[in-house]
């Protein structure tokens, strides 16, 4: 697009702007046309930096700092974070217009003295993007404004993680500064191991997230633990920053248990009759199992093989943990 | 084309189930089966307008078996399949007319004589372990399913297939607060449980803390009915299901009056070819014709090859010291539809078991759990039926962008249940059909379509008509108006579960 307007109408109609609001594809395919070199192996803003002195742009407008630091930040990105702050039509703008807009609500935050915490939102059921009537369609919305994190268990080995945050986190995190990797916080998913006690006094382990990441499937530190997840920044010395915890999953084993106790009971026939009494504890914080085999069972590796089902699992970032 | 399924596994699969029941009562064989009859299933089954269209389906597939005698008239072999084709759906009329239209009657005046057990389901078929964010859903999927169940079949049902025989620990407090004693669980499920289980899959477990059993599932027999390669349904003198007279007739005018309304073709049920042979030697093209004789005559060899593999497991189990239980569960499906000759098997397989040997007997697992047996104690691990014994094939990068929308609808029912405490007869009506659509997006069956890649345009609509009728709904509510005619609607499209109770998810 960029590259039939330039063709058509000369660098009077362009800006450094509009060629970063471009995809990188369409800025490959006009470094080719205009003669750069090394187009494929460049990152989007060097691109964009060499196209412009190619095509003889005007350098860009001196801005303030908080502008240089959305302008770093990738446009999905920033397109998001206008979502989140309930900035209408923001799908269609280019990267320029979300940056005027972006610092200008961010600035109204600031102003309005936010309390500074990982608020929830107050509008927490407000998000609908269409405006079409009502039982007509549904547009599956880009985020709920609502803080939270999720994890699912799909198999022993991973378990699936998705996230969301509210305008006003956003806000937040936009007027701190940490959304900007520059100043040393990292978007960080941190899973904690409960099996053995609460949140923190067991060990827990960081997975690093890039800016446009909504969902991960994460490798699970073991077996027949329990996990809980929070989101949230952490900063180049360490400081975390929560801004939502999840629900508490646990991890099946994928070995044979080593407790070999037996222990016999009856289904009775009035049990049959017996409605759910009080005070049988089993939720999901009860289940603590034994420690498992070091390596696997072959007859149950077996089984499992034998188990039908047809699907493969296509990648997706998965990622090994470190140990936090 | 969700009423062509439905069409096709009632004269495929829940009729000849029927009729071959029937069969073996009147010649006094004491067959088991237990089969869980979904409460999605039983609204069908209770619809009067599908009803009548599943009527009007069946007597034009009798016209059309009829055409097709003529037609066929210079191949005396597809001929004489048209003859018994014919026949099956007279047949097929003669039932529907016997009971009314509700085949869910039949059932129950089979369940009557003992050898049958009806169980339930999950309401909408919802993949528990992926709707653990919510317990208030899961346990509504629990107790809907459970009592819309009982509602149809006239007395509380004791067992639950938990859909994709998904289990997540913590599950079985939901089931036995809806009077539920048993469920069935993947073999890995149990042999990795805790404490590891004496017999594996050759006998029951009991869940710690409540009444409830778990069934293991046996891999081998499952594995010898399942797989088209190495199981009995590729043999080649059975029938090919890709070769149907909806696809084959090249004479548009005369098929079209049996196809869909814009002429697309469709399987019709009237198939005249067999497997013949492997797919990589013989083309769809170059099938033989269908041989029922000869196929009749497999499925006896092949219950006979079951029962003998059957007879072994047995054997083993003698050698711990017990009287092994295995458990093999199928869907219904398989049985008729995808394998025509598979309900042959069954009725093969219970004869023979009653006249041949005294090795195996068939037990449901109500008779078994009141017969009081001692049962080992053990805390069972999550697991499905699927891929790997996982969740992977309902969550993976086909998929998986549905589950933070589904998620969402569960947490603005709860919302919804807590904050409507004295709704108005218009809000108590909005707030029953939430839950109603709610329950409908969690269906499993569309993660499984996005996954398997058929029919995905299908699934995709149902998902965001559940979605969009949910979401206005549900702001109607918030905002203080109901859109009448948008819950009018709603009301009329999706009317299953009609005593439903949004106070469940409180």
């Amino acid at each position: 697009m960029v590259c039939e307007a330039w063709e058509r109408e000369g660098k009077a109609a362009m800006t450094r702007e509009q060629l970063a609001a471009e995809k990188v594809p369409a800025l490959r395919k006009m470094a080719g046309k205009v003669g750069v070199v090394g187009a494929s192996r460049m990152s989007k803003a060097e691109l964009v930096d060499k196209l412009g002195d190619a095509m003889g742009l005007p350098a860009g407008r001196e801005v303030d700092p908080l502008v240089a630091e959305l302008e770093d930040t990738t446009v999905a990105s920033l397109r998001r974070q206008a979502l989140n702050l309930g900035v209408r039509g923001a799908a269609r703008m280019n990267k320029a217009e979300l940056v005027q807009i972006l610092s200008a609500k961010s600035r109204e935050v600031a102003s309005a003295g936010a309390d500074g915490g990982a608020a929830t939102s107050g509008g927490q059921f407000a998000s609908r993007k269409s405006d079409a009537p009502l039982g007509l369609s549904f547009g599956y919305p880009e985020t709920y404004g609502v803080d939270r994190v999720v994890l699912l268990v799909r198999d022993p080995e991973y378990l699936y993680c998705y996230w969301d945050l509210s305008g006003d986190s956003w806000a937040w995190l936009i007027q701190q500064g940490m959304t900007n990797p520059a100043n040393g916080w990292h978007r960080v998913l941190r899973l904690y191991d409960v099996t053995d006690g609460p949140l923190g006094t067991g060990p827990y382990h960081d997975i690093e997230l890039n800016d446009v990441a909504r969902e991960w499937y994460l490798a699970a530190p073991g077996q027949d633990r329990s996990y809980v997840a929070e989101f949230g920044y952490r900063s180049a010395t360490g400081e975390w920053k929560a801004i939502a915890r999840s629900n508490l999953v646990h991890v099946p084993r994928n070995t044979l248990s080593e407790n070999y106790d037996v222990q016999y009971d009856r289904i009775y026939a009035e049990a049959f009759r017996i409605a759910l009494g009080d005070g049988a504890g089993v939720g999901d914080q009860s289940y603590a199992g034994s420690r498992a085999e070091e390596s696997m069972n072959d007859r149950l590796r077996r089984l499992v093989a034998e188990s039908i089902g047809s699907s493969t699992f296509a990648g997706r970032p998965v990622e090994a943990l470190k140990q936090g | 084309m969700e009423e062509d399924w439905y069409f096709e596994a009632c004269f495929e699969t829940y009729i000849p189930l029927l009729r071959m029941m029937e069969g073996l009562l009147s010649d006094g064989v004491p067959f088991r089966l237990t089969m869980s009859l979904t409460p999605t299933l039983l609204a069908m089954m209770r619809d009067e307008l599908l009803q009548g269209r599943l009527r009007h389906h069946v007597a034009m597939l009798l016209e059309l078996a009829e055409k097709e005698i003529h037609r066929t008239r210079a191949e005396p072999e597809i001929q004489a399949l048209a003859h018994y084709y014919r026949e099956h759906f007279r047949d097929c009329l003669a039932m529907l007319d016997r009971c009314g239209g509700d085949l869910s009657r039949e059932f129950v005046k089979i369940r009557q004589t003992g050898c049958l057990e009806l169980i339930t389901c999950g309401a909408t078929h919802g993949f528990l372990p992926l709707l653990i964010p919510h317990p208030e859903a899961v346990r509504a999927q629990v107790l809907v399913g459970a009592q819309y169940s009982a509602e149809c079949l006239g007395e509380p049902v004791k067992g639950i297939w938990l859909p994709e025989c998904g289990y997540y620990p913590g599950h079985e407090r939901y089931l036995a607060e809806a009077g539920i004693n048993f469920f069935f669980i993947e073999a890995v499920g149990v042999v990795t449980g805790d404490p590891r289980p004496l017999y594996q899959t050759l006998a029951p477990i009991k869940l710690p803390h409540f009444p409830v059993a778990a069934f293991g599932r046996d891999v081998p027999s499952s594995k010898q009915v399942w797989s088209a390669q190495e199981g009995y349904p590729g043999d080649y003198h059975y029938r090919e299901f890709y070769r149907d007279v909806g696809f084959d007739c090249a004479d548009e005018d005369y098929i079209r009056p049996y196809l869909g309304g814009d002429g697309s073709r469709k399987n019709l049920g009237l198939k005249y070819y067999r497997i013949t042979g492997p797919s990589s030697e013989v083309s769809l093209g170059d099938k033989l014709p269908y041989n029922p004789q000869a196929a009749k005559q497999r499925a006896a060899d092949h219950a006979a090859d079951f029962l003998s593999k059957l007879s072994q497991t047995v054997n083993r189990g003698a050698n711990l010291g017990i009287k092994p239980l295995i458990v093999a569960p199928y869907d219904a499906e398989l049985f008729g539809h995808w394998w025509w000759e598979g309900v042959q098997w069954i009725d093969y397989l219970f004869r023979k078991m009653h006249f041949d040997q005294d090795v195996v007997k068939p037990i449901t697992p109500t008779e078994y759990l009141l017969a009081n047996h001692r049962i080992q104690v053990v805390q069972p691990v999550f697991s499905s039926w699927g891929y790997k014994g996982s969740a992977e094939f309902w969550l993976n990068d086909s998929n998986d962008y549905v589950y933070r929308h589904v998620h969402m609808a569960a947490e603005r029912m709860i919302y919804l249940a807590r904050r409507f405490e004295h709704p108005t007869p218009l809000q108590r009506r909005a707030l029953n059909q939430c839950a109603r659509e709610l329950l409908l997006v969690q269906a499993s069956d569309w993660p499984f379509i996005l996954q398997t890649g058929t029919t995905v345009q299908y699934a995709k609509k149902r998902l965001s008509d559940h979605f969009a009728r949910f979401t206005g709904l549900f702001e109607g509510l918030v905002h203080g108006y109901v859109d009448e005619s948008l819950l009018g609607d709603a009301e009329w499209k999706d009317n299953i579960f009609p005593n439903i109770d949004y106070r469940i998810y409180r």
